[in-house]
């Protein structure tokens, strides 16, 4: 029997298990570290008898003047589809976004040709196309690029809490920290290319930074994603 | 210093670098140090660009000037830092940050820095001390939470530190929060993990609960971590309150079902599954009566959970009404009833989800507790009610529910009847219903693919009781029609990848796992698929290598990751990475490639003695990688691979029911298959060891080798190395469940064969000399003749006057062991497929012990040669005199013989099979294929179906090919070993 909980650094093996079983989406291990240690608050597996059926990976994209989370990947094992799995697991992850980081919205790439995803997103999930992103995937499909916008209790419950801790606590005081730091790393990275180096290999990983990863295959399920 | 330069005429050469223009880089960065000789940023870029180029010597000798300078601006440490990183010696740029962190006190940003060359090298003590610098200079909360992190990891499990530093680090904490407050779940999780090392949950209870467990911002984070701790506490009463709490906010978390039961019963531990609650039993404290009552009432609470409006798909409330059935099994009823009453519940599960992919195996764990007879109810029961639905029910909600079925019956052992009948069934139940999937988006599974996976089992079962080709190649047939109308089914892939690594079709199975995509982390937990096969080619393939450097990278990405995780301040992530990176260090597969490719870097060079003894020098002969599998090394271990996915036929890597040569009764069968599969998941320590010896014994063959090599070569240190060489060859018999006296007795048996009178009329002895026939040993070929030419070193390294007679029967008996074992594996191959252990043992015969014996018998015969510089070139004993060499080179030579023929024979059968028509032996496939010999699921297959047509000619061609492939790759590497043999040296 399934059950949905927050993933563990452990868990990276089982999930890409997962993604041998179900997805050719075989990221770096890098990846999943930057978004595992980066936003361990948004990743969550569905795990069944010890084994890892599902996953969702998502991060915060704070630097654009709207907070707003962002789905990097979902999946699901074919054998466990139609369970509610994906819905479950999206749940988690977006009311992560609001609660903890107090997110406006969340946004997420899906191809345009993946109608069960698709479908997903905007009749179980409320996501409504916002552009489409020509040539999005490195094998030249195009994507969507959807939104859900966070109704306004979600927002002013994180706001509550807020005030509520006003001891200064922020919902997350360390996001305004990384905002600077990110905001530093940018500066100094203008002056040395050499640090950028490192840095810039992640951000291919990075959709916002270097368009969509290595994925040519086409195949890809129950995927959001970039 | 770096600020000499200007930004502009930096440029250029960072713009060479980013576009990785080294050699560009090169020249710009020596123009700019010829104009800023005393510019240390200009010394490291120019070291960077050198080591990138290739030339660690002088980057480093340039990082040295630099360090000299004593920088103390961070771009110029960075650069430094990069560099010293690349080149491995991390020490060197802590030490330039620890002299500028002296020269300029109050920088922040560089004592940062130096706290980051800590976690590098992961010295929590020095964090510790840099973190609390920081912290005083500023007062900010995050870095007292570094320095506390620090002092956490000191005390972790496994490292010695004292705990009383964490009474020191919550002294920290404390001092903090009652002037400031605390305002980061982090830094609250990480005061509650001070406490829960110390063993003390109360405290750490209170935190939870208390005005900070406010910080967890999701409410059911901190509902879940306080129930952990109250049943940790063996607070069941509040247990329940909390998991009733969860559940009315949660009502489908599984877990929390599973806890809020065990809460009720009182039992701690981890309950999940079937196994692990019956090991509970005896710790159940109430009475059965007790036990009854708190079941009736945890059932009213789920039921009023069923009952709980909402659109969500819920299937825990109702899957929790089986569980419920099964703890009163367990814990109270007794008799029938009472299992009866676990049937009935999962028929009511099954009406209600049985449609679901989830259903199966949602009930699996229960359905080996049932008796027989309520099985039989519980599958009578399913037909029934599939029976009952035919005519109401969609025919797609049909079909899924039938599948379900099919999978009870198949696990329960109930898919009766003729086993031939019942694969055709499978098959026309998948074929009929593929119309409900022509209109599937093509990344949806096929409906029922569940049935192929099935009708391939029962086809493998069919062959392993008969060993009938057929039913083998049908199996194959089925998987491939599977994956010919969805390309990415991984399950079908794996079984066939096992399969076609069983009759020696290795580019058909390579090919499959290709298409698995494993990389990454993948390598570690899904190249056992493959490896076997791998590891018996005659050479090295690119995924070991990927292994390698998968592992190198992930090594230098680690310390990055720990400092972006130190940045963002998620603490409970850096403990469970710096757990995941000892694991992957420590990583079985990862050591087992090493060694791996460490004797195929020898076996590459057996053409060449001088060669392959410049390769084990490289390898410290031997001991780097007597090093890698020390006894400390092996006891810390860990095992990645996820063996899961494995087939049922080969549970575990080492262990594979296709290649046996003879037939599997049905009770060895049933150990394995079907319904232990929920076992297979299991790898157990028992298999752990076994492959902990494994590795071990394949890392003693290089030593092995070299000690053998030069058996006849050492001197001074003769006894030294003798006696190393009979420890080591005593570990690998160990490794096998031998010993020495077995492989003594062995030899000694042996020697009354071979005192036959024909053997004193001077016939050369390897031609009459028999084994006995009792073959104590029982041991494969492989392993036989390797243990007997190593024993064979370690009597030329003893080798006296009297051990002559021994030295010569030895020699004998390895030449006869060959022969013989090579014409046996002959035989076996003759089947049409090739099945079984033949062809596979034949190449790692040929391409290892075959290899070092040629060589060896190259070293040796150098030895001695009459012609060598020395008359005789035994060690310096007095009983030097005494020794007969000639006798010994007779007996080389009549080893050499025999090699020659023994592969010679091989060479011949290979010939004879490659001269055989392509299309005949399609032919002979096809002939299997299509004969009435098996189930005729090939007809099924073949017929129309409305997606595009398979044809089992493909199959037949593709294997036929790809074991012709092979066979011509082996004749290829016995020619090679034939051509040492007939060089004039011997």
């Amino acid at each position: 029997m399934v059950c949905i909980r927050q993933a563990t650094v452990d868990d990276l093996l089982a999930m890409q298990s997962c993604n041998l079983m179900c997805l050719p989406e075989n990221y770096q291990m890098k990846y999943y570290f930057y978004h595992i240690l980066s936003w361990p608050q948004l990743l969550y597996v569905a795990e069944d008898n010890k084994k890892i059926v599902g996953y969702v990976l998502a991060k915060m994209e704070e630097e654009s003047s709207e907070c707003h989370g962002h789905i990097t990947s979902l999946a699901v094992l074919r054998t466990h589809r139609k369970l509610g799995l994906a819905t479950k697991l999206m749940s988690a992850a977006q009311r992560a976004m609001q609660e903890v980081f107090g997110a406006d919205y969340v946004s997420l790439h899906v191809r345009k040709s993946n109608r069960a995803a698709f479908h997903l997103y905007t009749e179980t999930l409320g996501y409504k196309i916002n552009d489409i992103e020509a040539k999005y995937y490195a094998d030249s499909e195009d994507a969507y690029d959807m939104r859900n916008m966070f109704h306004k209790p979600g927002k002013s419950k994180a706001a509550a809490l807020k005030d509520k801790d006003s001891g200064g606590k922020k919902p997350s005081p360390t996001s305004v920290e990384k905002e600077k730091e990110k905001e530093k790393e940018k500066e100094k990275a203008s002056k040395a290319p050499l640090e950028k180096k490192p840095h810039s290999k992640d951000k291919d990983k990075d959709p916002e930074g270097g368009g969509a990863p290595t994925n040519t295959n086409s195949r890809r399920g129950l995927k959001a994603v970039d | 210093m770096g600020g000499a330069v200007a930004e502009r005429r930096l440029r250029p050469l960072w713009d060479a670098i980013e576009s990785r223009q080294y050699k560009s880089a090169l020249k710009l960065a020596s123009a700019l140090q010829s104009k800023h000789p005393d510019a240390p940023y200009v010394v490291v870029l120019k070291a960077l660009v050198l080591e990138r180029l290739g030339k660690p010597d002088e980057a480093l000798a340039l990082c040295r000037q630099a360090k000299d300078m004593q920088p103390i601006d961070d771009m110029t440490l960075k650069a430094l830092q990069l560099v010293y990183h690349r080149l491995g010696l991390l020490e060197e740029s802590t030490l330039a940050y620890e002299n500028a962190c002296s020269k300029d006190p109050g920088n922040m940003e560089l004592l940062i820095s130096f706290f980051n060359c800590h976690v590098r090298q992961c010295n929590y003590v020095k964090q510790q001390q840099v973190a609390m610098k920081i912290y005083k200079h500023t007062g900010e909360e995050k870095y007292l939470f570094w320095a506390v992190c620090s002092i956490y990891l000191q005390v972790r499990p496994g490292n010695a530190a004292e705990k009383q530093l964490l009474a020191l680090a919550e002294a920290l904490l404390k001092k903090r929060i009652d002037a400031n407050g605390l305002h980061d779940l982090e830094g609250l999780r990480l005061y509650i993990s001070l406490y829960l090392a110390q063993n003390r949950i109360e405290d750490a209870l209170g935190l939870v609960k208390g005005e900070m467990g406010a910080l967890f911002n999701i409410p059911i984070e901190r509902l879940k971590l306080q129930g952990e701790l109250l049943m940790q506490m063996h607070k069941y009463s509040d247990a329940v309150e909390t998991y009733r709490e969860i559940l009315s906010i949660s009502s489908d978390d599984w877990t929390a079902i599973i806890q809020f039961i065990n809460a009720s019963l009182e039992l701690t531990g981890d309950c999940s599954t079937v196994d692990k609650v019956a090991l509970q039993l005896s710790s159940l404290s109430l009475s059965a009566n007790e036990t009854l009552e708190r079941l009736g009432k945890v059932a009213d609470f789920i039921s009023s959970l069923q009952r709980l409006e909402t659109t969500e798909l819920r299937r825990g409330p109702f899957l929790a009404m089986v569980e419920i059935e099964f703890r009163r099994l367990l814990h109270g009823s007794e008799g029938s009833n009472a299992t009866m009453a676990l049937a009935a519940s999962i028929l009511n599960y099954f009406q209600r989800f049985g449609h679901l992919a989830g259903f199966f195996s949602d009930v699996k764990p229960y359905l080996l507790v049932l008796d027989p007879r309520s099985q039989e109810w519980l599958v009578n029961q399913l037909a029934e009610d599939l029976a009952a639905l035919a005519d109401t029910a969609g025919p797609v909600q049909l079909l899924r529910k039938e599948i379900s079925a099919c999978q009870v019956q198949e696990y329960t052992g109930h898919l009766g009847g003729d086993p031939l009948e019942v694969v055709r069934r499978l098959v026309r139940l998948y074929k009929d219903n593929l119309k409900y999937s022509v209109n599937l988006d093509p990344e949806e599974n096929i409906l029922g693919e569940e049935f192929l996976v099935m009708a391939a089992s029962l086809l493998v079962k069919l062959f392993l009781q008969t060993r009938q080709s057929t039913y083998f190649l049908e199996a194959a047939a089925v998987l491939e029609f599977g994956l010919h109308l969805r390309r990415f089914s991984s399950h079908f892939k794996v079984m066939l990848v096992s399969l076609y690594s069983s009759i020696f079709a290795t580019s058909l199975a390579v090919e499959w796992f290709r298409t698995l995509d494993v990389k990454n982390i993948l390598l570690e937990s899904a190249s056992h698929h493959i490896l076997p096969l791998l590891l018996a080619a005659p050479h090295s393939s690119a995924l070991l290598n990927d292994t390698v450097k998968f592992h190198d990278d992930s090594q230098h990405e680690v310390a990055e990751m720990t400092i972006m995780t130190y940045r963002h301040g998620n603490y409970s992530k850096i403990v469970e990475f710096l757990e995941l990176k000892e694991r992957l260090e420590n990583s079985h597969h990862y050591l087992l490639v090493r060694v791996e490719l460490s004797i195929f870097s020898l076996k590459d060079k057996v053409e060449e003695l001088d060669a392959l003894e410049a390769t084990l020098a490289k390898l410290e002969n031997g001991n780097d990688l007597l090093k890698w599998s020390s006894e400390n090394r092996l006891a810390t271990l860990s095992f990645n691979e996820d063996c899961e996915s494995r087939p049922w036929w080969s549970p575990v890597p080492d262990q594979n029911f296709l290649a046996r040569s003879s037939p599997c009764s049905t009770q060895e069968i049933a150990t394995i298959f079907p319904s232990s599969k929920a076992k297979q998941a299991q790898v157990t320590a028992t298999d752990h060891e076994r492959w902990r010896a494994s590795v071990k014994r394949r890392s003693l063959v290089p030593r092995l080798l070299y000690l053998s090599l030069n058996a006849l070569s050492f001197e001074k240190d003769r006894d030294e190395r003798r006696e190393e060489l009979r420890q080591h060859l005593e570990y690998y018999l160990k490794s096998l469940d031998r010993n020495w006296s077995t492989i003594d007795d062995f030899i000694s048996e042996c020697k009354v064969v071979s005192d036959h009178p024909v053997y004193k009329l001077k016939i050369p002895s390897h031609l009459i000399l028999l084994l006995p026939q009792d073959e104590k040993l029982n041991l494969d070929v492989d392993a036989q003749l390797s243990i007997l030419l190593f024993v064979l070193g370690w009597e030329l390294a003893s080798w006296s006057s009297s051990s002559e007679d021994r030295i010569v029967h030895l020699m004998a008996l390895v030449g006869k062991t060959l022969t013989t074992g090579v014409t046996n594996l002959l035989q076996s191959c003759d089947d049409t497929l090739g099945f079984g252990t033949g062809m596979p043992a034949l190449v790692k015969v040929i391409t290892e012990p075959v290899s070092w014996l040629v060589l060896s018998a190259q070293a040796w015969t150098k030895k001695l040669q009459p012609s060598s510089k020395k008359k005789r070139r035994g060690p310096s004993e007095p009983s030097e005199d005494t020794r007969n060499a000639s006798r010994i080179v007779d007996g080389l030579r009549g080893l050499v013989a025999s090699t020659t023929s023994a592969i010679e024979r091989v060479v011949l059968w290979l010939t004879k099979r490659s001269g055989s028509r392509e299309e005949d032996e399609v032919e002979a496939l096809l002939l299997l294929l299509r004969s009435g010999s098996g189930s005729g699921v090939v007809e099924l297959l073949e017929g129309p179906s409305p997606f595009a047509a398979w044809k089992a000619e493909d199959l037949a061609t593709r294997i036929v090919a790809s074991q012709r492939e092979e066979v011509s790759r082996l004749g290829e590497v016995c020619k090679s070993r034939l051509k040492i043999l007939v060089k004039p040296k011997f």
